[in-house]
Order: C-alpha cells, then structure tokens, then sequence
C-alpha cells in the first residue's frame, strides 16, 4: 500500500475545472515531484491533498487515500488532528510564511510532538541545529524580520519535519531563493527525507530540480496529468511532446553553451484545445 | 464624528472584501438615496416660505404641546377642525414643528454648504502648499495642524462661538476656521505622495510651472477624495450648528434651526416628544445623505475604485 | 535616547504652539469677566482692586508669561465661577470624565473586537453585510446625536432608566474617592457598582459606538488581509482551527493599524464627553467647560483646555509605543 493515493482527484472553482482526474501515489521514503507551469495546477494538487483549498474550490469527484484511509471522507475535524501529525507543508515564500508578530522559536515549537515544556527549547534549537541554522540558541528568540530568506526558509524546513509526519509536501521551495542558497536547501530537503524516511510530494516548475532528487515524475498541464514515469525515463525518453519542450526549455547545467528552447507554439496550442474539450 | 482616517483607510477597506460587482450597485442605490434627501433638503430650504404652512416663529398659546395630526384624537380640544394643518404637531409655545423643520432646514444648508467651502478653500490651499514645497513651509503648517489637533473640536468652537458672538457669520467662520486641518491633513499626505511619482517630473521637465502642475497634475488625482470630504464637512458643519443651539449658544436674530427645536424638545420631551424627535430624525437623514452622496460620488469619480 | 528627546522636544513645542492659542482666543476677543462678577452699582475702585487680584492690569504679554509661568507650575489661576482655584475644580471633576472615557474605550474596544473577528470568523456575506451596514451607521452618526436617541427612546419607553447624573442622590454611598465605579469595584461593593452603571451605561454607550464603528472597520479589514497571508495556511496544516487563527496568528498582525486609528479617534471620544457629560448632566470637567464658558469663566477654561490638549498629546505618544509593542518589526533592532 503506498503512503499517499490520490484516485482520479477532480476540482473546481466556481464551476471552471482547475484539476481533472488527477491519480498519482507516494510512497514512504520516495521523492515524487510533481512538473507544470503555473496555473497547470500543481499548487492546488497540494492544497487539496494537505486540506486547505480556499473556500469557493470544490472537489467533485475523486479520493485521497494516506496510509489507506479516505481524507475525504473525514470530518473537517478529524481530518484536521489526523492531517496535522502526518503531514506537513513547506510552503514557497519564506517571507510571508512565517507569522511577523511570532520568535522562530514559538513557531516552531507549536508543531513539535508533545513535549515537556523544559525540553521544548531544547528540542528547538536540535531543529535548527538539524537544519543547519547557525547560533541556533539566538535564532529562537528572533522575529522572522531578523532573518535571511534563506534562513527562514531552512526554519520552515525544520518545522515541516519537526512534527514527524508520515509526508512532506513542498511547494516550489526554492524559486524564491538565490541560486546558491537554492542548491543547499535542496540537498537539505533531500537528506532530511531520507534520515526521516518520510514521503514527499515536491512541487516545481523546475524539471532539473526534479532530475536531481526524485524517483518519479508527473508532469501536468491546464488541470490534468500529461506524463507520469519514473525519474530517468522522464530526463532521458519523454515520451509526451510537452515534456520534452519542458526539458528543453529548462536549462542543465551538463550542456553548457545550449541556447534554451521556448515551448512552441503550435503544441501549446494544441494542450490548449485538448484541456478545453477534454474529459474533466 | 467621522473624520479623516476614515478617508485613508476606506481606501483599503473598500478592495478585498470580494464584492466588486456589488460595488457598483451599491454606489447607485447611495446615489439615489442621497440625491432624493439632498434634493427635498435644498427645496425646503430654498422655497421655505412657499412650502410651509406656517410661520415658524408664531406663538399660539391655544395650540401648545399638540401632538401629530395621526395622533391628535381631539383638534376640537384645540381649537382646530383638521388636525392635518399641523402635521407635526406643535411645541410648547404652539409654533408649527413642520414650519419650524421647514425654515430649520435654510440656516443648515447655509451653515453646511458655506463652512464647507471655505474649510476646504483653506485646507486644500494649505495643505497642497505644505505637500509641494515642503522644508519650512511644510514644518510651520504641520506644527499649527499639530496645535489645531490637540484641541477637542467641540469645545474649541463652543469657546469661539461664545467669545465672538452668536451670529450665522460667526459660526460659519468658527467652524470653517476649526475644521481646515481635515482637508489639510489628506491633501498634504496626497500630494507627498503624488509628487514622488513619474508624471510630475515628467511635468516639471516639460516645463511646467508649479502652480500649473499643482493644478493640472495634483489636484485632479486628489479630486475625489475632496468631493467625499467636501460631503462629510457639510454634515459635520450642520451638525456643530445644532450642538451650538443645544448649548444655548444658538444663532440669534430669530432665525429657526434644528438645533433650537432639538433643545427645546428636550426640556419638554416628557410632555411632547414630537419636538425634538422630528428635528433629530431629519440631522440624522441628512448625515446618512450626506456621507452616502460623499461615498457615491468618490465611487464614480475616482477611476481606481471603479476599476 | 535622543530620539525619546526630540519627541519630547516635538510635545513641548505643540504645548507652547497650544498655550499661545488658548491664550490668546481668551484675551483678544471681546468680553468682560470682570463685570460679570462685580455687583450692580460697583465702584471703580473695586474694579480695579479686582483687576488688579486677576492681573488684568499688565499688557497681553506680560500677562501671558505670567500665566505660562503658574501653568507650568499647574497654577492655571482661581474660577471666577466656582471661586476656587482652577486646579482644585478640575481634579474635582476630572474622576468623573475618565471613568466615563474608561468605560466607554471599553464598550468600543469589546464591541469592535467582537464584531471584527466574529466577521472574519465566521466568513458569510451576510455576517459581513450585518456588520459592515451596522459600522456604517454607527460612524456616520456622531455620538452627540447618539445621546439624543437614546434619551428618546428611555423617556418614551424605559421610564425606570436614568438619565442624568451620575447616581441618585436619594440613595447617596459613601465614597473616598470621586471614582465612584472604580472604588466600588474594589471594595467590592458590587450592588453599588450595578447602581452607578445604571447610571454611567447610556453616555458611555453613546460616546462608544462612533470609536465602535471605527475600530472595527479598520480591524476587520486588517484581519482580512492577514488571513490572506501565507502563514495562516500554513497554521492550517499544523491543524489550528480558524478560530485560533484568527486569534493567534492574524490579530497581533492587525494591530498596528489599528492601534494609528484607535489613537485618533479616541481624542475624539475624549473631545465627545464635553457634550455627552452637558446631555446626560454628567459633573465632569466636560460640563464645567461649558459651564465656564457660558459664564466667561477664562481661567477655568484655560485650565480645561490645556489638560484636554495634554491628554490628546500623551495618547499620541503613547500610540507610537504601543506599535511597537504589537509589531516586532518596528522594534530597534537588537
């Protein structure tokens, strides 16, 4: 049984369908990323699956399954205590993800598992130590202001894996940083899931993100998948023509000196006409 | 009171709140609203003498305290055979309460309309002058809006009022001379902002004078916000007139307000309530107008709201 | 620190810019207090003896540094009306006018807080058309008319609710202090507090609703846009319920904007008791302006008018460091 199902997920926003037929699984231990432009979708395939899709989307057909059990059919309640130890979100902005008015140190703590409360500091700082925050001790104390993007982003990190959950899903966790901040929060995101062994569900634009750390790729467009296979077959065969003008459009580092290609029009055009008549 | 923050901060309530579409609708029923009170307002107080049924300032000792004509079960106890000649019943010295509302309605739409103008002549003269050159003018205007400020408004105008004496001039230039720092404060803030934008260096390297671009550039930005304003200082202006009258420091020289009606129906309130509840109703309409009107206008006026 | 000084610098100079003002509107402009209080048929040697008792016979200068002089020393001079010293008046009635400033900051404060976050909370167009319509009207009407309506509807309807003074006099307490609620809370005489807030409930009603409808106006919008930030969906997935959001993570972010307009408005609540205090014959220092000033009593209402103008400029200040207090972004960095 895999960790996370999700069977032929459906949503819409005010009528207009924003994701179509979505299946996709997750298994402990393995990275799945999850490939689109914007709009394809992808952000909203983690919001339902983390259960906080804004208020006018509506899920008309389909099922998330974690560990087996349908989310779905959760009471708000339920789902939210279940879904608040099992699984976890790492969001895109590290500026506007941390609350302004709170220490570091105060947000994170609220996600560890019950602990004593003369531990919790201490417990804190192993967060921060863990991923890689230095003077850990002072960073507690600090407001988010205080700190760099890419700090803050690492105390995000921290605080997705602090509450032990079975699955992490991470949206686009590294557009928002400096190149060479990127690298390193990427190889911590990686090293931290295979310590933890958990789940994660790794959302991006960035197919050469995705070559380095996932076993397996789905790419999707205007609301429904249009690839799905294992990580190298995805780099080195695509077999769906979207896929490989993404792959030609993203730039890798391995063939210097290669101008990057846009996607062409004439495919677009031609995913454009499929998503509108197709069977959402 | 309401008062300038308010302006600001409309700004911003006015977005986000997910009911664009109902916007529109919204503004057109204050519109109505406002226009239809507004517009009744201005014909009594222009035609008062034709409309009334009554001279307002007429003592009758037989007719004291009558209730409203759907209320008055016995004219006869009066003297009167059709209760409906003075549908609002009468005061305690027997004068009309709908000719007094009537004639009441003149001194509120002198006092509002000209305090109005003339705060904002000052306060928009001011305060463009302030935002635009800045350095010691700005410092000198900010320091007396400062002072102006630590004043409570009411008692600074009742202090006047007394002191230079109760006519209509007084009250309108009292009032007016209080009241400048609110047009004052949104045009300084306006224009600081206005004049960081591209369009006024753009102005200035084409060759404009400051007056020009002050007029050209900066004040058709700022125009809504002004006609909104212009609207609530009118209310704000009626509004202090009846608090004049209220502490006995009403306009002499036998002219009718609201504020009179409004202090002698509360000294009689427990023998006829019809007194001061007809005065107190009409303010009340008229504020709502006002501010309703003020909230339309800015609406359709201003290019970025309706967007 | 010199920041701390130039805005003390900043008050001082405002203080100044005040007494010049009150000074002179009382002195340039036509009345005299000295024959409102002479008897009819005075000599002129009694009126000059008593010009000369209230330093009416020095030039405006002269006499306007003197008077700065005794105000800095909070000597604001004797009340012709009362025939007491100014300040003896003033923290005679001064009581009165704060606990009704007092429990009117705190109907307004609990009512717009209620409202904005029950809006927020609950997210429904027509809790937000209620609320919004009801804000609306209670800022459009000022409080001055607010206690004309409430007198109205207690004399048509409700008899049995007082309104005027502060308590009834047939039933007269014992009390040390003039705060009348606040020691009765204390000492815990809490029959004697539901009495007096019998009393002091409709004037602190009327002066609350404006301020009332201006808090919440500014926080439900403020709590609006921080609910639409990115860390209330992250509290999301950490399993918070909307409520505790709204509560732990949005409203400490909605402050600081709120805090700016509270400040302001509340010089105008405290501008509002002089009419809400004339209206529902309240013995505060609002009353006895205009008692003063319809008996051309100038020292007494030069005193009240430089201890409104203080108290307008402390909660300014004090504004700035609340800021501080709700926002760690405006703190001095560390």
């Amino acid at each position: 049984m895999s960790l996370l199902e999700v069977d032929t997920l459906s949503i819409e926003v005010h009528g207009a369908p924003v994701l179509r037929n979505v299946s996709l699984t997750i298994n402990a231990a393995e990275i799945g990323g999850v490939v689109g432009e914007s709009g394809a979708g992808k952000s909203m395939l983690g919001k339902a699956i983390l259960g906080v899709l804004p208020r006018d989307a509506r899920i008309t057909h389909g099922a998330i399954r974690l560990d087996g059990q349908d989310l779905l059919s959760l009471s708000a309640r339920h789902r939210r205590k279940l879904q608040s130890r099992t699984t976890a979100f790492i969001p895109q902005d590290p500026l506007t993800a941390l609350n302004p008015c709170r220490t570091i140190g105060a947000q994170l703590a609220e996600v560890l598992p019950p602990t004593p409360r003369a531990h919790r500091l201490a417990e804190v700082i192993r967060w921060l130590d863990a991923v890689r925050i230095p003077s850990a001790a002072k960073v507690a104390k600090s407001f988010p202001h205080e700190l760099s993007g890419g700090m803050r982003q690492r105390a995000l990190i921290a605080a997705a894996f602090a509450s032990h959950p079975r699955l992490v899903i991470a949206d686009e966790p590294t557009t928002a940083l400096d190149a060479t901040v990127q690298k390193d929060v990427l190889r911590l995101i990686r090293e931290l899931q295979q310590d933890t062994g958990v789940g994660l569900m790794f959302v991006t634009h960035d197919l050469c993100v995705v070559a380095k750390i996932c076993q397996s790729v789905t790419v999707m467009h205007g609301g429904r998948i249009i690839e799905q296979a294992p990580c190298d077959q995805i780099i080195t065969a695509p077999r769906h023509a979207y896929t490989r003008a993404l792959l030609a459009a993203t730039p890798r580092h391995d063939e210097t000196g290669r101008g990057l290609e846009p996607i062409p029009p004439a495919l677009l055009e031609q995913l454009i006409t499929e998503a509108g008549t197709g069977n959402g | 009171m309401s008062d300038v923050e308010r302006f600001a901060l409309s700004k911003e309530t006015g977005t986000g709140s997910g009911l664009e579409r109902s916007a529109e609708s919204v503004s057109r029923l204050r519109l109505i609203f406002g226009g239809l009170v507004l517009g009744l307002l201005l014909i009594a107080a222009l035609f008062a003498p034709q409309i009334a049924l009554h001279d307002p300032t007429l003592d009758d000792l037989f007719l004291i305290n009558m209730p409203p004509a759907w209320l008055n079960s016995d004219p006869g106890y009066y003297g009167i055979d059709n209760p409906w000649a003075y549908p609002l019943g009468t005061d305690s010295l027997g004068r009309d309460v709908a000719s007094r509302l009537i004639h009441g309605a003149r001194v509120a739409v002198i006092v509002g309309v000209s305090v109005a103008c003339l705060a904002a002549t000052f306060g928009v003269i001011l305060g463009a002058v302030s935002g635009f050159y800045g350095g010691w003018i700005d410092a000198i205007i900010g320091r007396i809006v400062d002072v102006w400020l630590a004043f409570p408004p009411v008692l600074l105008s009742i202090i006047l009022v007394a002191l230079l004496g109760t006519t209509l001039t007084s009250v309108i230039i009292v009032v007016a001379v209080i009241d400048w720092t609110r047009f004052a404060r949104v045009v300084r803030a306006d224009v600081l902002q206005q004049r960081s934008r591209d369009y006024i260096d753009a102005a200035r390297i084409t060759g404009g004078s400051d007056f020009s671009i002050l007029t050209r550039e900066v004040l058709p930005n700022i125009l809504p916000l002004l006609v909104t304003l212009f609207f609530f200082e009118i209310g704000i202006a009626i509004v202090v007139e009846t608090i004049l009258s209220f502490v006995s420091l009403s306009v002499s020289s036998g002219a009718v307000t609201w504020g009179d009606m409004i202090a002698e129906g509360r000294r009689v309130l427990n023998e006829a309530w019809w007194v001061m509840t007809f005065p107190v109703a009409a303010l009340i309409l008229t504020i709502l107008a006002l501010n309703a009107t003020g909230d339309a206008l800015r609406y359709y006026l201003d290019p970025v709201l309706r967007k | 620190m010199t920041r701390f000084a130039l805005s003390l610098a900043s008050i001082g100079l405002t203080l100044l810019g005040v007494s010049v003002v009150v000074f002179a509107i009382l002195r340039l402009v036509p009345g005299d207090p000295i024959a409102m209080m002479l008897p009819p048929g005075a000599t002129d040697e009694v009126r000059a003896n008593l010009e000369r008792l209230y330093g009416l016979d020095k030039s405006i200068a002269q006499q306007y540094l003197i008077w700065l002089g005794d105000v800095v020393r909070l000597d604001f001079g004797t009340s012709t009306q009362f025939r007491l010293p100014v300040l003896e008046v003033i923290l005679d009635r001064l009581p009165a006018t704060l606990e009704l400033v007092l429990l009117a900051s705190l109907i307004a404060g609990l009512l717009a807080f209620t409202l904005s976050i029950l809006a927020v909370w609950l997210q429904t167009p027509l809790a937000t058309f209620v609320i919004d319509g009801l804000s609306g009207l209670a800022q459009a009407i000022p409080d001055f008319l607010w206690a004309l309506i409430f007198i109205l509807i207690v004399t048509l309807f409700l008899p049995n609710m007082p309104i005027s003074g502060r308590f009834d006099p047939r039933t007269a307490q014992e009390f040390s202090t003039n705060f009348f609620l606040l020691e009765s809370l204390v000492t815990l005489r809490f029959q004697a507090f539901a009495e007096l807030m019998r009393y002091a409930i409709l004037p602190a009603t009327a002066l609350a609703l404006p301020l009332a409808a201006g808090i919440t106006r500014v926080l439900k919008s403020s709590l609006e846009e921080a609910m639409a930030q990115d860390y209330v969906m992250l509290a999301q997935t950490k399993g918070k319920s909307r409520l505790t959001i709204v509560l732990g993570e949005a409203l400490r972010n909605a402050m600081v904007p709120t805090i700016a307009l509270t400040s302001v408005q509340l010089t105008f609540l405290i501008g509002g008791t002089v009419l809400i205090e004339r209206q529902f014959s309240l013995p505060g220092i609002g009353s006895a302006a205009i008692s003063a000033v319809l008996n051309r009593d100038l020292p007494l209402i030069q005193g009240i008018v430089m201890i409104f103008a203080l108290i307008f400029i402390l909660i300014n200040l004090s504004s700035n460091g609340l800021y501080k207090l709700a926002d760690p972004r405006l703190r001095k960095p560390r």
